[in-house]
């Protein structure tokens, strides 16, 4: 294969992802085979040694989102990353299957029930103070017991909001971890090949 | 200082603070001030709010009865003193509800039956319309009131997960059994048989002397008298405790206890339980 053929196929397989990271990538790709050019190696035997443009490209766009989603601050958007990181290296490697999306599912169930005690625990402390106005009040009982009531009330709330603090923090350092496991386990299937 | 840790730390300050002004405010309340306070605020819903959806009253002539069986399966039920010679129902009901045949009389007594009141609005509804009654999430589960008069001497009632609660009745004999329903009674208690497998009971009694029989597997029961107490204590359990209010002065008992006197001990209170505790208090 020639190196405009190989380009030309690699550019299309990118198709995806936007526009100057396509246009990167193909700089790279190009300025690569020159270098090896220009030291004395064919342009077939280069092309050949990249390997089929589908699968490079298959590989690359896993590199790019899982960079894009390690980079992202914000974890809403860290988290739907991630879902297309596993996404695409579960199409480059089907073993990731059981490398990858096991032990993903195993930690986003455990992220999950953290997060639904979370917001129970919320929910409670809001249906509490609810119940509080609608009935407490008007039970005869003197301030003391009203305001005990009360404040248990809150602070009911105060360790739902801790939970929830804890449970974000919990979730960013789980999903930084799992990115890095996606990055180490891209480079493996890179040295494989 | 980030601002997310400033709001942290400030949400566990008053968390903390929160949990600690609770516990002080409670303790300096009365921990059985505390737990009454609580019950009473079952009890307001019970009367207050529940009751309230209350659109339905039917009249039934009591004469020539001296007995009544209630049976219901979810239906919490209250009991009282009728001011008339009448037998009175009142509860809520809509036009879905099939309440066909509730009530049979066989010879001396009157049988209703509340399982025919089967409920077909939605589990819950969002009250907005009396704010005297507060807003928030009422279940739509039916309680009824039933009123009888003085010629009733005697009522037995079953229910499943039911509530009863029973007052100021002066019956020569009163028999509840539920499975999982709390049972409140209160006022002069002269025969009381109550059963129950894991709901708690809760008697108040207006004499010292009061005959009070309780089985229960895991409920708990808290006896309270307002006045000094005359009774023959006596309580079967494998792993109930009994505990004592301050003014009765006594100590925690682990186990069975048997014939436990207070004052004279001329009235008597059995309790039968598994692992259910008893708490006898005097106010």
């Amino acid at each position: 294969m020639k190196k405009q053929d190989f380009i030309n196929q690699l550019k299309t397989e990118l198709q995806g992802l936007p526009a100057t990271e396509i246009n990167d990538i193909i700089r790279d790709q190009e300025e690569m085979i020159s270098d090896a050019i220009a030291a004395g190696r064919t342009e077939e035997e280069i092309v050949n040694s990249l390997g089929e443009p589908k699968e490079l490209a298959r590989s690359l766009k896993a590199e790019f989102k899982i960079d894009k989603a390690t980079e992202e601050s914000n974890l809403p958007l860290q988290v739907k990353g991630a879902f297309g990181a596993l996404g695409a290296l579960l199409v480059l490697a089907p073993f990731n299957l059981i490398f990858v999306l096991g032990p993903f599912c195993a930690v986003i169930g455990t992220l999950i029930a953290g997060w639904a005690v979370t917001l129970a625990l919320g929910t409670t402390s809001l249906a509490l103070i609810g119940v509080f106005f609608a009935k407490f009040i008007f039970v005869t009982a003197g301030i003391a017991a009203h305001f005990s009531v009360f404040f248990a009330f809150i602070g009911i709330m105060g360790l739902a909001m801790l939970f929830g603090f804890a449970m974000y923090a919990v979730t960013k350092l789980i999903f930084k971890m799992m990115l890095s496991y996606f990055k180490w386990n891209l480079n493996f299937i890179k040295a494989q090949a | 200082m980030k601002t997310t840790t400033k709001v942290i730390l400030i949400t566990a300050a008053v968390t903390i603070v929160s949990f600690s002004l609770s516990g002080m405010l409670a303790k300096n309340y009365g921990e059985g001030k505390m737990t009454q306070y609580l019950q009473d605020v079952a009890n307001y819903s019970f009367n207050h709010v529940d009751l309230e959806f209350a659109n339905t009253e039917e009249s039934l002539s009591a004469e020539k009865l001296i007995e009544i069986e209630v049976n219901s399966t979810e239906v919490d039920l209250k009991i009282e003193k009728s001011s008339d010679d009448k037998i009175k129902l009142i509860y809520s009901k809509n036009s879905k509800d099939k309440t066909t045949d509730l009530i049979h009389i066989n010879g001396l007594t009157m049988k209703i039956d509340f399982d025919q009141l089967k409920r077909e609005g939605p589990w819950v509804k969002f009250n907005f319309t009396n704010p005297e009654e507060g807003t928030g999430f009422l279940a739509n589960q039916s309680v009824v009131k039933i009123l009888v008069p003085e010629n009733i001497r005697k009522i037995k009632i079953k229910t499943v997960s039911g509530d009863m609660k029973v007052l100021n009745l002066d019956l020569e004999e009163l028999k509840l059994e539920s499975v999982s329903g709390h049972i409140d009674i209160q006022g002069k208690l002269n025969d009381i048989n109550a059963k129950t497998i894991s709901g708690d009971f809760l008697v108040n009694s207006d004499l010292d002397n009061p005959k009070v029989k309780i089985s229960t597997v895991s409920g708990d029961t808290r006896a309270v008298f307002n006045s000094e107490p005359n009774i023959n204590f006596n309580f079967e359990t494998v792993s109930g405790e009994v505990s004592f209010s301050e003014s009765l002065a006594r100590k925690e008992i682990s186990g069975a206890v048997k014939d436990l006197n207070f004052g004279k001990g001329e009235g008597s209170f059995e309790v039968q339980s598994t692992s259910g505790d008893v708490k006898i208090e005097k106010y």
